[in-house]
């Protein structure tokens, strides 16, 4: 399973999408307000989730905010803290 | 002025397990089957588990997503008293909230504390810390439903469910609001019955005696008595606490009287067991399905089916008080 496909199985499970699957969801589309619609509780959650699952941490709104607009846009962040971790 | 009681919404256990949920006050009943075996290392205990996937007739799949079990039985209940009561009954802008419980959100409290000792403070699950406040439940009530008037949640044990509607009483009779939906919910966990064997063990002095827990949400729509135009179940006379062990309990004469008498408390138990002795036939024990604010379930069930012009429920309280309730049909 690739990274976007382990977002996507994260962001369901995790924030309980139960009517949406991962192949409906856009890469590109927007996580908040339009797109999957989540709101700042969702945010806090997939924060503290991404810790548990990729032991990645935003530490801040300057971080978090471009990293988490859309699933392309939180691979790549997870992937380059990956990177750099190892 | 009594109160009247417009609207009731039950969620329980025993709705799947018989078909006629009635005769929970039938004395010739041939009872219901048990429910499912308590994990663990006990004989005869046994929990009725309550199902609100019918919730989905009131509030879409998605509003509920972040929703737990806890909250789904009290929305689902509160949904089914507002249904019941009708909508010419109460005004959302005049309504308000009262939701009783004895423990909260049980098994999402364990779980965020669970989060909580394996992954350390910063990656404890928010969402579990949210639902596991034991408000939860009264405030999805009244953003779902859109009531605007106050909210509010009480917490005390076995008393949680006398102690709301003499509140609800209140801001009825001060004119707070015009309408209160006011109710009770409890959850059964692992760890109840985890403690249901032990105290059964260590209190009950027989861990082969047999025990009942449930879990469930009983609501009422309630408003001051006006002039009666028979949309009323009936009227709260009388809602109390008593704190005397000393004081005999006191009941209308003529009543039905309901004991909701689920407690390992052996105080309690012989205070049931001394009135029923004293006074004889018009009394019943309601022993099943038992959770902290089972003597809501007990009003609500009885109300809708009992014929007695005049029921009593009484629930004796580990500290040798009682709450009590007289309800008049007329």
């Amino acid at each position: 399973m690739d990274l976007k496909d382990r977002l996507k199985k994260m962001i369901i499970e995790e924030l309980q999408l139960e009517e949406i699957t991962a192949e409906e969801i856009d890469d590109d589309a927007p996580l908040f307000g339009e797109g999957l619609a989540l709101d700042s509780l969702d945010a806090v959650e997939l924060v503290v989730q991404l810790q548990i699952y990729f032991g990645v941490e935003i530490k801040s709104i300057d971080e978090g905010r471009p990293a988490l607009q859309s699933v392309n846009t939180l691979a790549a962040f997870v992937e380059e803290r990956m990177v750099e971790a190892t | 002025m009594r109160i009247a009681v417009h609207g009731i919404g039950l969620v329980s256990g025993l709705d799947t397990r018989h078909s006629d949920v009635g005769s929970i006050f039938d004395q010739d009943s041939p009872g219901f089957p048990p429910g499912e075996p308590i994990p663990g290392n006990c004989r005869n205990k046994y929990v009725y588990r309550s199902d609100s996937s019918n919730l989905a007739r009131y509030v879409s799949k998605k509003r509920l997503r972040r929703v737990d079990h806890y909250s789904r039985m009290a929305l689902l209940g509160a949904g089914r008293a507002l249904e019941d009561a009708g909508q010419n009954q109460f005004s959302r802008d005049t309504t308000g909230v009262i939701v009783a419980s004895g423990h909260g959100a049980l098994k999402t409290t364990f779980a965020f504390l669970d989060s909580y000792i394996e992954k350390g403070d910063k990656l404890s699950v928010p969402i579990h810390f949210s639902n596991s406040l034991h408000n939860a439940a009264a405030s999805y009530i009244s953003m779902i439903y859109g009531i605007t008037g106050p909210c509010l949640t009480v917490s005390q044990f076995d008393m949680s469910f006398f102690s709301a509607l003499i509140t609800a009483s209140v801001w009825i009779r001060q004119g707070v609001v015009a309408s209160v939906l006011v109710g009770c919910t409890d959850e059964f966990s692992d760890v109840t019955g985890y403690c249901i064997h032990r105290f059964s063990e260590e209190k009950g002095g027989n861990r082969d005696k047999g025990y009942s827990a449930g879990e469930g949400a009983a609501f009422f729509l309630l408003t001051g008595e006006g002039e009666p135009d028979g949309s009323a179940y009936g009227y709260f006379d009388e809602i109390c606490m008593e704190n005397s062990s000393d004081r005999e309990i006191d009941v209308p004469e003529g009543s039905l009287v309901i004991f909701s008498s689920g407690t390992f408390d052996r105080c309690a138990r012989d205070r049931v067991n001394g009135f029923i002795e004293k006074n004889g036939a018009d009394v019943f024990v309601h022993d099943v399905a038992n959770f902290p604010t089972d003597s809501g379930f007990d009003a609500a069930f009885a109300i809708r089916e009992k014929q007695a012009e005049r029921l009593c429920f009484v629930k004796p309280a580990e500290n040798g008080g009682y709450g009590k309730i007289v309800f008049d049909k007329n």
